[in-house]
């Protein structure tokens, strides 16, 4: 009896993440700097009237109704210029993450462990392709709004015009649900057409993208458990620091550095899962990747 | 009085308490009897009124005022409209009106007594005669008698007061019965407060309802855009015929409806001593029944909310117990809740008597508890409005002010100080905290004490009829302690319960029971617009150095002691006196008091260890300070509170940004 081809890539994939500790600490590393420097702004005006305030005369510190909202509006102008700051970091990241993806699909598509300077080349060849690849994605965000309403549709057929009342909180959860899942596949969907794209980069990004959707169809239960174990990731995550949170040091140093370990492992998970779904493309397509057999000719790749 | 009926008077006379076992709460000026009938498609009511109002005052009466409220929405040119022209819209709608047919008066009933030789003529009124109103067809046609009025703004388009010229002055005691024959319009989709929508009708404000007869002169003002309460007490009876399945709710008590021949229902509400009448009819209500100690609560909630009823009636139980422990006895015994259907959400956030409306959301999170505020709110309107009935259009804050206050102090026994309103992870917001934001951002465009159409907009309206006076009540249960500032409240309710008080009356109380001189405060409160904010600008601390220089023998020793010093600014107009709470190094702080007169205040002394920081009111007693933020200050800067921040936050910053990794 053979394995199924899901568990048999996941499996490969823990095999494979361990040769790649660069690539991960490169990935967490960019998210924490990023982080940083979009919350800077933030911490600057609050410290501006907290560092010789007592503020935590009043419950809860400086998230005290009171002295948000006095601090709000000293700093009007100030918070709407971190705002701005801070959507300006988001896109910023955009365009990194973008980079490390391609960096991160050469790399594990070699299969040879971490290679700083192929990574690199790669990031930087592959970053406009996928810029495009990223605009073609948009239409497809319509797939929320779509499952959102699918889902009312069946919440309507199962409980009636009111499924708020049968159901209570648990219709918000699910809604909740949905809302993250359809999330994730549409990123499951981004990073299988950019897997397709590396392993082809002949191809256009379109026929990458109609590549990874029909590879979508063709192993539909293998994406479906690629999401449910990002889902568990998140909902652990969430559910433990819920938690956990009333048990940690009032301070939060706890907090942050289970933060950190929790992004890390996400990011090594990142890098588990694009092996295994590498594995699962390779094994799908019968014809030899042009960067093929984890021994990508680098010339082949654009631009290198 | 027809003495021949002298021995069944006798036996009346006797039967009279039986029939009325209790006096009248209230003094019954305006009683009205009305008989409608709801016509849904046309969104109209029609409807004959009988009022009978007696003069109490010591002044004959020439003329009759009359609100005709509805008029405030037949089109744009009236004065609600004009000065709020967003609530016409759309534009094609069906627009409200009051349309008099006809107005009928019976002349004044007399009767002879003689007193001390003397004959005196007065003109009783009877509490027999309410049950038993004249017969239509043989009372006077004054119809051609009435025209409109614009006593506030002389707007010659706005129709929303009518005077009546009367045949013959009525005498000081005299009672005179009044009869119209009307067709109310409601608006669809409604204008604030009032309307239809869909198959929901919210009949407010809807019958020709007579102003106050003070002093010899009219009290009826038009109706503006964020007032319209002022009247008289009295008796209502009021029958209303909706169509068959169509629930009700209304002011009063009413018990199950008759069946009409042609299928359609008739409802038949009394309510004594309340000075407003109001219902709501929709076959779409769910009506939950429920006994809450001596009061008989109908919650008419929309189906698709049906989940929050329990929701609704958690908060109503604690208003209803909270409140009367707090305010006294709630003298009626029904309460009717009413939720508005999603396409009448103007309806909602209105109280009446005995009846207010709410307003949810589907899927309102239990953290969000805007729902339970509002139904707080208008319950403590039925104190600061209905009991004690202040004139809304000129002491707006008199009724706003109390009620939000009332609203801040019951839902933060429901629900906790800091957690009133919103409690969603580390955002937790009560009245208090929105109440000073409100304050701290418009609060000194106009002076409190202001008429409500008077204020520069519906912003400072807002602030200084709600959050300002709450605000202030708030400092002075702080200032004079809970169980002081509890007392000139009930004190208060229970002096002017049935009565119309000005502000003027609550300061005496408020004098007379604490024992404190309040008018400065209330003087800089009402009639100026200034802000309220204390700040401690500069702490230094130093070791004492000795004396240097010509003529001075030096021991040479440094002192033990440390230079200390204390910067305190008045950043507002608004005098208050304050307290501050400076703290050593040591551990050890004490007070010192500043009344706040100056601009600024400066303490300087030596002490033993080293200052460390200052704050003023250190309770945070005066809610009306606008900044607490720069309340205190201390010397080392320190980065621990914004630090803690952060870190809460940087885990919250990754998480967002992980929505950008790929
Ligand atoms: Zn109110």
């Amino acid at each position: 009896m053979t394995k199924p081809r899901f568990l048999h890539a996941v499996e490969h994939g823990l095999r494979q993440a361990h040769r790649y500790p660069g690539t991960v600490l490169a990935l967490y590393l960019f998210q924490l700097f990023a982080s940083l420097i979009s919350l800077y702004p933030f911490w600057f005006l609050f410290n501006r009237h907290a560092e010789r305030s007592l503020i935590d005369a009043l419950p809860g510190g400086l998230m005290n109704g009171h002295h948000l909202i006095e601090i709000g509006a000293a700093e009007a102008g100030g918070f709407q210029l971190a705002m701005v700051w801070l959507i300006g970091c988001g896109a910023l990241a955009l365009v990194g993450n973008l980079y490390l993806a391609g960096g991160v699909a050469v790399v594990v598509a070699r299969g040879r462990g971490d290679q700083p300077a192929l990574f690199r080349r790669a990031g930087f060849a592959f970053l406009p392709r996928f810029a495009i690849l990223a605009l073609w994605m948009l239409p497809f965000a319509a797939l929320i709004p779509i499952a959102m309403i699918t889902l009312e549709s069946i919440l309507t057929l199962i409980y009636g015009a009111n499924p708020d009342d049968q159901l209570g909180g648990l219709a918000l959860q699910l809604r909740l649900a949905v809302l993250v899942l359809a999330g994730f596949a549409l990123k499951q969907l981004f990073a299988l057409a950019r897997l397709h794209m590396v392993r082809n980069p002949h191809r256009s990004s379109l026929a990458s993208l109609a590549a990874a959707l029909v590879f979508c169809f063709a192993k539909f239960r293998a994406v479906l458990g690629f999401l449910l174990i990002f889902g568990t990731a998140y909902a652990l995550l969430g559910f433990s620091l819920f938690e956990l949170r009333p048990f940690l040091p009032h301070d939060g140093w706890l907090l942050v550095v289970l933060h950190q370990l929790w992004i890390l492992l996400k990011k090594g998970l990142d890098v588990t899962l694009t092996h295994a779904e590498w594995h699962l493309i390779d094994a799908y397509t019968d014809r030899p990747a042009m960067v093929g057999g984890g021994m990508p000719p680098v010339r082949r790749l654009p631009g290198l | 009085m027809n003495t021949h009926f002298g021995p069944w008077l006798w036996l009346l006379c006797l039967l009279q308490p039986l029939a009325f076992s209790t006096e009248p709460l209230s003094p019954r000026i305006a009683n009205y009897r009305i008989e409608a009938r709801l016509h849904p498609q046309e969104r109209k009511v029609v409807a004959s009124q009988y009022l009978l109002w007696h003069n109490q005052s010591r002044h004959p009466v020439a003329d009759l005022q009359f609100h005709l409220y509805l008029n405030a929405f037949r089109h744009t040119q009236s004065t609600f409209l004009r000065n709020n022209p967003g609530d016409a819209r759309p534009f094609d709608r069906i627009w409200g009106a009051l349309d008099i047919q006809t107005i009928k008066l019976q002349p004044p009933a007399r009767s002879r007594i003689e007193m001390n030789d003397a004959v005196s003529e007065e003109i009783r009124p009877d509490a027999n005669r309410f049950e038993q109103p004249p017969d239509a067809a043989t009372l006077v046609d004054v119809t051609d008698q009435q025209r409109f009025i614009w006593p506030d703004d002389g707007n010659i388009h706005d129709q929303t007061v009518m005077q009546l010229t009367l045949p013959n002055a009525l005498p000081a005691g005299a009672s005179i019965w009044v009869y119209f024959e009307f067709e109310a319009t409601l608006p669809d989709p409604p204008i604030a407060r009032t309307g239809a929508g869909a198959d929901y009708f919210f009949v407010a404000q809807w019958f020709p309802k007579i102003g106050v007869w003070q002093d010899g002169l009219w009290n009826c003002h038009q109706f503006h855009p964020f007032s319209e309460f002022f009247a008289d007490f009295g008796v209502y009876d009021v029958a209303m015929t909706v169509p068959a399945n169509y629930h009700l709710g209304a002011t009063g008590r009413g018990g199950p409806p008759d069946q009409n021949e042609d299928g359609s229902l008739t409802y038949r509400y009394r309510a004594e001593d309340v000075h407003d009448f109001a219902w709501t009819t929709s076959p779409d209500f769910v009506v939950h029944e429920e006994q809450v100690d001596d009061v008989a609560v109908r919650l008419l909630i929309q189906p698709q909310h049906r989940g929050q009823i329990e929701r609704h009636m958690v908060a109503t139980r604690h208003a209803l117990r909270a409140g009367q422990e707090l305010l006294g006895e709630y003298p009626y015994d029904t309460l009717t809740v009413v939720d508005p259907h999603p396409r009448a959400r103007e309806t909602g956030g209105m109280e009446y008597p005995t009846l207010f409306t709410v307003g949810t959301r589907r899927g309102l999170p239990k953290a969000v508890r805007l729902m339970e505020a509002t139904l707080i709110h208008e319950f403590a309107h039925q104190y600061f409005y209905l009991l004690v009935a202040t004139n809304e259009f000129e002491e707006p804050w008199l009724d706003e002010g109390f009620t939000s206050y009332v609203e801040g102090r019951l839902s933060e026994s429901l629900f906790g100080t800091e957690t009133g309103i919103l409690e969603l992870a580390d955002f937790k917001f009560s009245d208090r905290h929105l109440n000073r934001a409100n304050l701290a951002a418009t609060g000194e465009r106009d002076a409190m004490a202001k008429k409500s159409w008077e204020f520069m907009n519906y912003g400072s309206y807002g602030v200084n009829s709600y959050s300002k006076p709450a605000l202030a009540l708030g400092t002075l249960e702080r200032v004079l302690g809970r169980e002081t500032f509890d007392k000139i409240l009930r004190t208060y309710v229970k002096q002017y319960r049935f009565k119309q008080p000005r502000a003027q009356d609550f300061i005496v109380i408020a004098n007379v029971v604490s024992g404190r001189n309040l008018n400065p405060f209330f003087e800089q409160l009402m009639h100026e617009n200034g802000t309220l904010d204390y700040a401690v600008t500069g702490v230094r601390s130093s070791r004492k150095t000795s004396h240097h220089g010509r003529d001075v023998t030096n021991s040479g020793e440094d002192s033990p002691l440390f230079s200390n010093q204390v910067d305190l600014r008045r950043l507002g107009t608004f005098v208050f006196p304050v307290e501050i709470e400076l703290c050593f190094e040591d551990g050890g702080c004490r007070r010192e008091q500043w009344d706040g007169r100056d601009a600024w205040h400066q303490l300087r002394f030596d002490a033993p260890s080293r200052l460390v920081s200052a704050q003023v009111d250190p309770e945070y007693t005066i809610l009306l300070d606008v900044n607490f933020t720069n309340n205190s200050r201390r010397l080392e800067a320190s980065g621990a509170a914004s630090d803690q921040l952060a870190s809460r936050w940087f885990g919250r910053f990754q998480w967002l940004l992980e929505l950008f990794a790929l």
